[in-house]
């Protein structure tokens, strides 16, 4: 019988760690993922997804890696039909037609059909329909009910049939975005990056007969810009950087419909995040940093009863006068919206202290919507003025705003996350980080960011300047400091890896 | 190709992975219920009521050796003396010694002639796609009807479980 320390070196190799999670992470062994079977990565020929130990242990357990060590191969599925079972049934309940998830792919219909069918068909075309539908891709064939939102999937479904109409497109976008969420969540919780040092509690109070829920919105927006010491003159630079960094929500950028603004999507293991259309009137930064704040409010403050699964708004909703909405909690978030962004005290003095095209100065320096900065102006002049008479003259807003905000949605080193904009923020970053500290191959990282290995190898340094903040955070890792010789046991010791800082 | 062509152009060679006990280095002989795959009507001793090929239910394991394709139900019910492992091992057919190739196979109750075969052995797998194509071959030319698990390009392996293509 082999002792247990046998075992670990049999099965992940030597090093250091008394438990295999320990001696996965220091592993320089590597598995190859098929459909059905784990192996060893001894063939360059293999052409399955590559797994680092703890990826692997992580996703099929330690009986798997054993099973691999002593037979060379272990089954990883759990039925012959499992994985194309999963798709399909994924697929129908999101209500996407074939024709939809090959154009997402990039797949032929007959190839999607084969898959559906639990035909032979290589592990990464298998990966690439599962992602596209939100789903887990590594417990693909592995369980027969891949680990996922159903309920995400039943609202998506809903929202296309019934009430906002979400077109084939949408619906897909939105079932990826939910698959980004979790997967950022998960490695985010696995490198132990902070997500944000500022929380709030979720309010149920949408107001009453003697506090509209305007100013229940505008009393949040003002508990917010405490906490994150903005004073009443000051603008928020980067919301986008504010919600990341500060308030631990992910941002997403994605490709909508032209009548959404922004919706905010739920993972299957509760991770929430704001995603944000780049299409129609969000093109407009002044708009987009509206709806980011809209969207906030509800991520930030909405019990889960009213969040759900799936929460999608209209820029029609998002464009009301506060006063005017009648749905309380859409009219909660554009006071918050507007307030977080141009608190009114503020912007009512500098455009009382601006003699020429005092509009535009207010949308200048706070980065604000022209429809929410005039409303603004107007509710704090106590409407005492004529609203039309609050004009902009410039059109177009300041590029220095452009580039805070959309950062890498705009421009990503990766060109092929221009088709994948929906993956072209903090998550490329993240994902890089993961597989520069082995908690994913190189290989995952560069299938989850639509590339070639050579590619994001070529793009790391610029992702890494990018994002400085995710490669700067102290993760504590035990890592071997020297390669073990052949029988010999490595010299080891715990340290604190910063990767590129 | 048949059986001595067979392991003239793949030599015999030692398993490929250390045993895991000495039990599973023990030789098994016909009175423990190993079978000739080339006798006639040899795999009907393989054949179980509950056959699923590409699972545990069924399955039996085979090696093709100089004088033969020895082969042994994996959970060995005639074994005089129990397995330390509880089911037979491919080591268990060759006594830790020499074999050309090896995997496990499936015998359809139904149609005995018919076997269900895959590559699937960590101490004498086939080595590359060619190799399983012809042990493939070899059994065919024995008389068997087979359907091969074939070859996967995913992990450059012999594929365990049988899909459709």
């Amino acid at each position: 019988m082999k002792s247990d320390a046998q075992l670990l070196d049999d099965v992940l190799g030597p090093g250091v760690g008394e438990t295999p999670e320990e001696r996965a992470i220091v592993s320089t062994r590597r598995f190859v993922r098929g459909l059905d079977m784990l192996t060893a990565e001894v063939s360059e020929k293999a052409r399955g997804r590559r797994l680092t130990a703890t990826e692997a242990l992580e996703s099929y357990g330690f009986g798997v890696l054993a099973e691999v060590a002593a037979e060379g191969s272990a089954i990883i599925s759990e039925s012959v039909d499992a994985a194309g079972r999963a798709l399909r049934e994924r697929r129908d309940r999101l209500g996407l037609d074939i024709r939809a998830v090959a154009r997402r792919t990039g797949l032929a219909p007959v190839v999607i059909e084969a898959i559906e069918a639990s035909k032979r068909r290589p592990i990464r075309e298998y990966e690439r329909v599962a992602r596209v539908l939100g789903l887990d891709e590594r417990m693909l064939s592995f369980q027969a009910d891949p680990a996922t939102n159903e309920r995400l999937a039943v609202r998506l479904r809903l929202l296309r049939d019934e009430g906002a109409g979400l077109s084939s497109g949408t619906v897909a976008t939105l079932a990826e975005a939910a698959w980004v969420t979790t997967v950022q969540a998960r490695l985010q919780r696995s490198l132990r990056l902070q997500s944000g040092d500022i929380s709030f509690q979720p309010l149920a109070f949408f107001g009453s007969w003697d506090m509209p829920a305007y100013q229940v919105g505008y009393d949040l927006a003002d508990k917010v810009r405490d906490a994150l010491g903005r004073t009443p003159d000051q603008p928020i630079d980067s919301l986008r950087d504010v919600a990341e960094k500060r308030l631990g929500i992910m941002v997403l950028h994605a490709e909508l419909a032209p009548e959404i603004g922004g919706a905010t999507v739920q993972s299957g293991d509760g991770s929430r995040a704001i995603v944000l259309n780049i299409a129609g009137r969000n093109q407009n930064v002044y708009v987009a940093r509206s709806t980011l704040a809209h969207e906030l409010c509800h991520v930030l403050f909405d019990p889960p009863n009213e969040l759900r699964e799936l929460r999608v708004d209209a820029y029609a909703a998002l464009d009301e006068r506060p006063d005017q909405v009648t749905d309380r909690v859409e009219a909660r978030a554009n006071a918050f919206a507007v307030q977080l962004l141009a608190p009114q005290d503020g912007a009512v003095r500098l455009y009382d202290e601006t003699t020429e095209d005092p509009l535009d100065a207010v949308l200048d320096h706070y980065g604000i919507s022209f429809t929410a900065a005039r409303y603004q102006i107007w509710n704090g002049k106590r409407r005492g003025i004529d609203i039309n008479s609050i004009r902009a003259v410039r059109g177009q807003p300041d590029p220095a705003w452009e580039g805070r905000e959309r950062y890498t949605a705009s421009w990503h080193p990766l060109r092929e996350l221009g088709d994948h904009p929906v993956r072209a923020g903090r998550f490329s970053a993240v994902v890089l980080r993961a597989a520069d500290v082995g908690l994913i191959s190189y290989d995952t990282a560069a299938e989850y960011l639509c590339t070639t290995q050579p590619a994001l190898e070529l793009a790391a340094s610029q992702i890494r300047e990018l994002y400085a903040d995710v490669f700067m955070e102290a993760v504590p890792i035990i890592k071997l400091v020297t390669e073990p010789s052949v029988g010999q046991v490595a010299s080891v010791q715990a340290l604190t890896v910063k990767v590129g800082g | 190709m048949n059986l001595s062509s067979f392991v003239t152009c793949y030599p015999a060679r030692l398993p490929a992975r250390p045993s895991d006990n000495p039990d599973q280095d023990r030789l098994l002989t016909q009175a423990d219920g190993v079978v000739n795959l080339v006798e006639s009507g040899a795999a009907a001793a393989l054949a179980q009521p509950t056959c699923k090929p590409g699972t545990p239910e069924g399955k039996a394991l085979w090696v093709i050796v100089r004088d033969g394709v020895p082969a042994i139900v994996e959970r060995a019910p005639n074994v005089c003396v129990p397995l330390q492992s509880g089911v037979a091992k491919h080591s268990n057919l060759t006594g830790a010694g020499l074999a050309s190739c090896g995997g496990e196979c499936w015998v359809d109750a139904a149609v005995e002639s018919r076997l269900w075969v895959n590559g699937g052995s960590g101490r004498y797998g086939p080595r590359t796609p060619q190799e399983l194509v012809d042990a493939v071959a070899v059994l065919m030319a024995l008389g068997y009807d087979v359907i091969s698990a074939g070859w996967s390009i995913d992990n450059d392996w012999p594929e365990r479980t049988f899909r459709e293509v």
